[in-house]
């Protein structure tokens, strides 16, 4: 499952080599804090959480038996992390949408376009990254994960079963929901404003 | 193919996971039926925008996690580096002190078997 430099990538992390650890955390640290982000809709919290899943790794590393991708074990620490910090939110009756990349302007300039844009389409850019974002947090928890890793993070139906231990037909079913609700909340937005 | 198989078959075809057969009879109803073809579109116009999700402003977690793992493994891990000088220079002058102690001790202890204070 393995290449060569994951493996020895994986040796050196159960050897707690910390030159290793920090090549491997800016390795990954794009995608972890990604996946919370969508996941969480609240900047700050998925860089807390994200900080808490390399933490774990370093800890848990002598855990991974190398029977799948690095990269997939390191989303399946993520994802559970994520249901658990969720689970604790919702017991604090926390708003996780308050503050969503709240007055970071270069997230909304790289969420718009490669090229230069005009103030209008960065604007547009903004309003359709905060909805999508919005009707993301209007999903469960289950849907919105299954829309992140296939439609953000673009991973296989293969590896989405290894990260959440769905069979395929769950997966493909819960996230023909997700797709669905996700339009839905749109559609319904956009009536709204149409009013 | 009716419009709900159609509709069945949408995140399929998204996902380039249908067959030539199915294709082209997903096509082949979308073409008798406008309402359908227009939800169709809007169903990829949704997915082509979650792209704009992909895209976050770079983050820097590794200082963070540095300290936090240098904090709760008691100084193990990522020591201090500047607190490790400070502490080598703590022990380089303990060791100083030690040696100055050590030296004195011998001469005296030459100055007092050699009778020095004999008389």
């Amino acid at each position: 499952m393995l290449d060569a430099d994951e493996r020895e990538l994986v040796q050196k992390l159960k050897a707690r080599d910390e030159a290793a650890f920090s090549a491997f955390v800016l390795k990954y640290q794009e995608r972890v804090f990604r996946l919370l982000l969508r996941m969480l809709g609240d900047r700050a919290e998925a860089e807390d959480l994200a900080q808490e899943v390399f933490i774990s790794i370093f800890k848990s590393i002598d855990g991974f038996r190398g029977d799948s991708q690095l990269s997939t074990w390191v989303y399946r620490v993520a994802a559970n992390h994520c249901r658990n910090r969720i689970k604790y939110l919702v017991r604090r009756r926390r708003q996780v949408t308050d503050g969503y990349e709240e007055g970071d302007e270069q997230s909304h300039a790289n969420a718009a376009y490669a090229r230069p844009a005009a103030p209008d389409q960065l604007m547009e850019a903004k309003q359709t990254e905060q909805l999508l974002q919005e009707g993301l947090l209007s999903l469960d928890e289950e849907q919105r994960e299954l829309i992140v890793l296939r439609e953000v993070e673009h991973l296989s139906y293969e590896e989405i079963m290894a990260i959440t231990g769905l069979p395929e037909g769950t997966v493909k079913s819960r996230l023909h929901r997700a797709r669905a609700g996700l339009r839905e909340h749109i559609e319904r937005n956009e009536r709204g404003r149409k009013r | 193919m009716t419009a709900d198989e159609a509709r069945a078959l949408f995140d399929a075809s998204l996902d380039g996971e249908l067959d030539a057969e199915l294709r082209a009879e997903l096509e082949s109803t979308l073409a008798t039926d406008d309402e359908l073809r227009a939800e169709y579109e809007r169903h990829r116009a949704l997915f082509a925008a979650t792209v704009a999700l992909g895209r976050v402003s770079e983050v820097d977690l590794l200082a963070g996690v540095q300290h936090k793992l240098r904090a709760r493994s008691g100084g193990k891990f990522y020591r201090d580096r500047f607190a490790e000088r400070r502490g080598q220079r703590a022990s380089f002058g303990v060791v100083i002190v030690a040696s100055a102690v050590l030296v004195i001790c011998v001469l005296l202890w030459f100055a007092y078997s050699s009778g020095l204070f004999a008389r």
